[in-house]
């Protein structure tokens, strides 16, 4: 701990201890259920490259930003607003949590503070995006802080750059909804072919806080996402939508924790894959409901769509419930669009291959219509380029 | 029954028991294994039996296998990791010969058995009742015109020795010894257990039952059974167990393993009420070749800790596999029980229904395994788990695991965790129900998907065991 006064030399101290952490902490093996499906050898990255003096990323905001948001930078916002910092940053994605996680405190090239101050309703959605660039490893941090009553909606693109061959490129996503707070998080992951993710992301939610979080996950060619939310405070409610479009030889390992841990709070989740070609995608996730929280009403959805033979996908949708003042359920399907479905709208003279692109669109509105409509426009753009040959 | 040498050892010891009973009081075992697992000890129980080399080798084997492999690491390890392994008896032997009929079980087992409804199953079927106390079949009957048939239905002491053949080729084909640390200890101090062989093209008709029961402290009992059912026949075999309650910690870790050939219709039913000291770990698996179809019938009551995952591997086209479930958790206790189908061909099936009620501190687990290989197309899967709470400190989990590979299959897998509303339990008594009966209503109509699949004094016991489950304040 850093003296008071000392600006931002605690994010220093932080960070050190990340890194050692980071050395300390043991590559998982695969018999770690987190990495049951993926190798975590995907995201070695030789110690030369970790070492090199960090160049700062890019994270740019599309478009306007909305009026009364602040946006700042993560280590000078460690200095000059320690206030809003010290007590959140690494306290949602803990570098404790795991070996990325640590590497992801310790070595982030550029942070983001998006702060909505108490009461603010902004008019406009932020939307920010990073194009990765010449680097082979990368890492980013954003930090959301909403103050009470604060309602705001942010797109996180993680857009494809230009350099080829297996980059790297870790996320970490922390976001404190403050009490009666509104937060709709959009997270969109389309890098470049033989990109690999790293996705850390974790969101606490207070009193009668409303998040609602959307992973839109298109490209690259490993993408390795572990996201939660921690309900904490009473009434708070959650709702995540996941959509997953793989082809070729795309690999998605989407892990989640949805945590009750406070009395009448409620979760929604589903998250969706339609696969293709080789395209495999993992999904595992937990909902709990801890001893002291009363009254909570969860639902947990995977469903995944195989439109090839050769696709594959593995579904853990894992309750733990303590308390048994609970409504708790679950689903998860696998398996091809309903034949009756094809047959019928092929009965109304639309062809078959236009069945299915139908069919694929309205397996992702619940998720997509939840995205700001611009956003929303390009998403639906990419599906219809992805279903073009099927 | 004994071999001679194995009489001859007995001998001399407790002799005047024997002749009057051929059975030993249950605290004056003669053969009373040291506790610990040991070469040694594996050595004893080979030669005591009489077995041939190769089994004497394939206990050896499976004692490294046990020795070295990791207990998982995966589940409640803290219970796992809490089982002493060098306290516990591996080989207890009551009986110098198994009885032959029923007037020859002794009294105090049959009282026991008198509780658990044996003597109208007995009654009811006359046939193949095979009595496990301790680590021997003692109690043995078989429907004369089942062995006419040409079905074999015997202890798997007994089954080694009469068709060594037939257990040689299928012994350990469905549960590898190195499947996990449990399979290995089992396959390394087995004892006792039910073989049965039913010839192709013959419908057993009435149930096959055995009943196993657990009465020495810190006693391990490892039984294991091997079913194999011909091509087009048909059989219904029913394991239930008891146990009084002990002081200190018990080990059960049965191997189960079925072979069910092409159209044959095999249905397991178990229902486990162990003493509440009773770590039951068990592996239980079959293999369903072409239309093949087995189901498990599974009751989970009683032990202080259960893993129990049965499994189908269907392995040949048109196979189909049911596992139907209930698991009940009071407390101290966890359940994690749960059901495994592989589909390995095209067009099987399988259906798992999983019930489970966690009362006050208990703690209920689902965790199930659906895998579809690639080359299983047309296959379909469907899975249900329904988990009801009871009281404060009430715990259900639910964990399945399903790996799906292609297009033409289909998996569906839904579960609902929730406990008794008040509304239900207000509408019974508004009818004139205490609070308490209107909960043990609810609960037996909750089980009753269970219940109804069970022979008619099966449900009947199971629904008492309920009630006594039941007894004592709920929520």
């Amino acid at each position: 701990m850093s003296a008071e006064g000392s600006g931002g030399a605690w994010l220093e101290d932080l960070r050190q201890k990340a890194w050692e952490a980071y050395h300390d902490t043991p590559e998982p093996g695969r018999s770690a259920h987190l990495w049951r499906y993926t190798d975590p050898g995907l995201f070695r990255m030789p110690e030369q490259i970790l070492d090199a003096e960090p160049r700062p990323g890019l994270i740019v905001p599309e478009g306007d930003i909305p009026a009364g948001i602040e946006i700042l930078d993560l280590v000078e916002a460690a200095e000059s607003r320690p206030e809003l910092v010290r007590d959140r940053l690494g306290l949602a994605v803990r570098f404790d949590g795991g070996r990325l996680e640590a590497l992801n405190l310790a070595r982030f090239q550029h942070g983001l503070v998006v702060h909505a101050p108490r009461g603010l309703v902004a008019p406009s959605p932020l939307i920010l995006i990073s194009r990765l660039g010449g680097k082979r490893f990368n890492a980013s941090r954003l930090l959301v802080v909403a103050d009470e009553d604060a309602d705001l909606t942010l797109v996180r693109s993680y857009a494809a750059g230009t350099r080829e061959g297996e980059i790297q490129s870790h996320c970490a996503i922390e976001v404190f909804a403050g009490p009666g707070s509104h937060v709709r998080l959009i997270v969109i992951q389309d890098l470049q072919p033989g990109a690999r993710l790293h996705l850390a992301q974790r969101t606490v939610a207070e009193r009668h806080a409303r998040v609602e979080t959307v992973v839109v996950s298109l490209g690259g060619a490993v993408m390795k996402a572990n996201v939660g939310t921690t309900l904490a405070g009473e009434g708070a409610e959650s709702e995540s939508w996941g959509v997953i479009v793989g082809d070729g030889t795309q690999h998605f390992d989407h892990h989640t924790v949805h945590t009750h841990a406070a009395a009448h709070t409620q979760s929604r989740f589903n998250y969706k894959a339609v696969l293709k070609g080789h395209a495999r995608s993992v999904y595992t996730g937990s909902i709990r409901i801890e001893r002291d929280a009363p009254n909570c009403d969860a639902y947990q959805e995977n469903r995944n769509l195989m439109l090839e033979e050769t696709a594959r996908a593995d579904s853990i949708p894992e309750l733990e419930i303590l308390n048994q003042d609970v409504r708790c359920s679950h689903g998860a399907t696998m398996g091809p669009i309903e034949p009756d479905y094809l047959f019928y709208l092929e009965s109304r003279g639309i062809s078959h291959d236009d069945a299915v692109r139908l069919f694929v669109d309205g397996f992702v509105t619940p998720a997509f219509s939840r995205v700001p409509p611009a956003v929303e426009a390009s998403l639906r753009g990419h599906l219809a380029a992805r279903m073009e040959r099927l | 029954m004994a071999p001679d040498d194995a009489q001859a050892q007995v001998k001399g010891i407790g002799d005047d028991y024997a002749e009057r009973y051929g059975f030993h009081d249950p605290t004056e075992y003669l053969r009373n294994a040291p506790r610990g697992i040991s070469h040694a000890l594996v050595e004893s129980i080979s030669r005591l039996k009489t077995e041939p080399e190769w089994m004497r080798e394939f206990r050896r084997k499976a004692l490294d296998t046990f020795l070295t492999k990791p207990m998982p690491a995966w589940g409640n390890t803290g219970l796992l990791n809490s089982i002493d392994f060098a306290n516990m008896h591996y080989y207890v032997r009551p009986a110098d010969r198994e009885g032959r009929t029923w007037d020859e079980v002794p009294d105090d087992i049959k009282k026991t058995f008198d509780r658990l409804g044996i003597p109208e199953a007995e009654r009811k079927f006359l046939a193949g009742v095979s009595a496990q106390y301790e680590s021997e079949v003692v109690y043995h009957s078989i429907k004369e015109e089942l062995t006419k048939r040409g079905v074999i239905f015997m202890g798997m002491d007994q089954g080694l020795k009469e068709h060594e053949d037939i257990v040689r080729e299928y012994m350990s084909t469905v549960v590898p010894v190195a499947d996990n640390k449990f399979s290995a200890l089992n396959s390394a101090v087995w004892s006792g257990g039910s073989f049965i062989y039913v010839p192709p093209d013959t419908d057993v008709g009435i149930p096959l039952q055995a009943y196993f029961r657990i009465n020495a402290e810190n006693m391990g009992q490892f039984e294991r059974t091997l079913i194999i059912v011909g091509k087009g026949s048909r059989v219904h075999y029913i394991e239930g167990c008891t146990a009084p309650i002990y002081s200190s910690d018990s080990l059960h870790a049965a191997v189960v393993e079925i072979i069910a050939m092409p159209g044959a219709h095999i249905r397991y039913t178990t229902i486990q009420n162990w003493s509440h000291n009773v770590f039951n770990l068990v592996t239980k698996r079959a293999v369903a070749h072409e239309n093949a179809v087995v189901e498990w019938v599974d009751g989970n009551i009683g032990s202080k800790f259960t893993m129990k995952y049965p499994c189908v591997y269907l392995k040949g086209e048109g196979a189909r596999g049911e596992i139907l479930s209930i698991a009940f958790a009071g407390n101290g206790q966890h359940q994690d029980a749960g059901a495994k189908m592989y589909h390995l061909a095209p067009n099987t099936s399988s259906r798992i229904t999983s019930k489970s009620i966690s009362k006050d501190g208990g703690r209920a687990s689902y965790r199930g395994m659906v895998r579809v290989q690639p080359n299983a197309t047309g296959s379909k899967v469907g899975v249900e788990c329904d988990a009801l709470l009871l009281g404060e400190a009430a715990r259900s989990d639910t964990y399945p695991t399903m790996e799906v590979s292609g297009d033409a299959v289909r998996v569906e897998h839904e579960a609902r965790i929730s406990r008794i509303s008040e509304e239900q339990v207000f509408y019974l008594q508004s009818r004139g129900l205490s609070p308490d009966e209107a909960r043990l209503l609810i609960v037996n109509g909750f089980i009753e998907p269970f219940t109804k699949q069970l022979p008619m004094e099966f449900a009947v016991e199971l629904n008492r065991l309920i009630e006594l489950e039941m007894e004592g304040g709920v929520g």
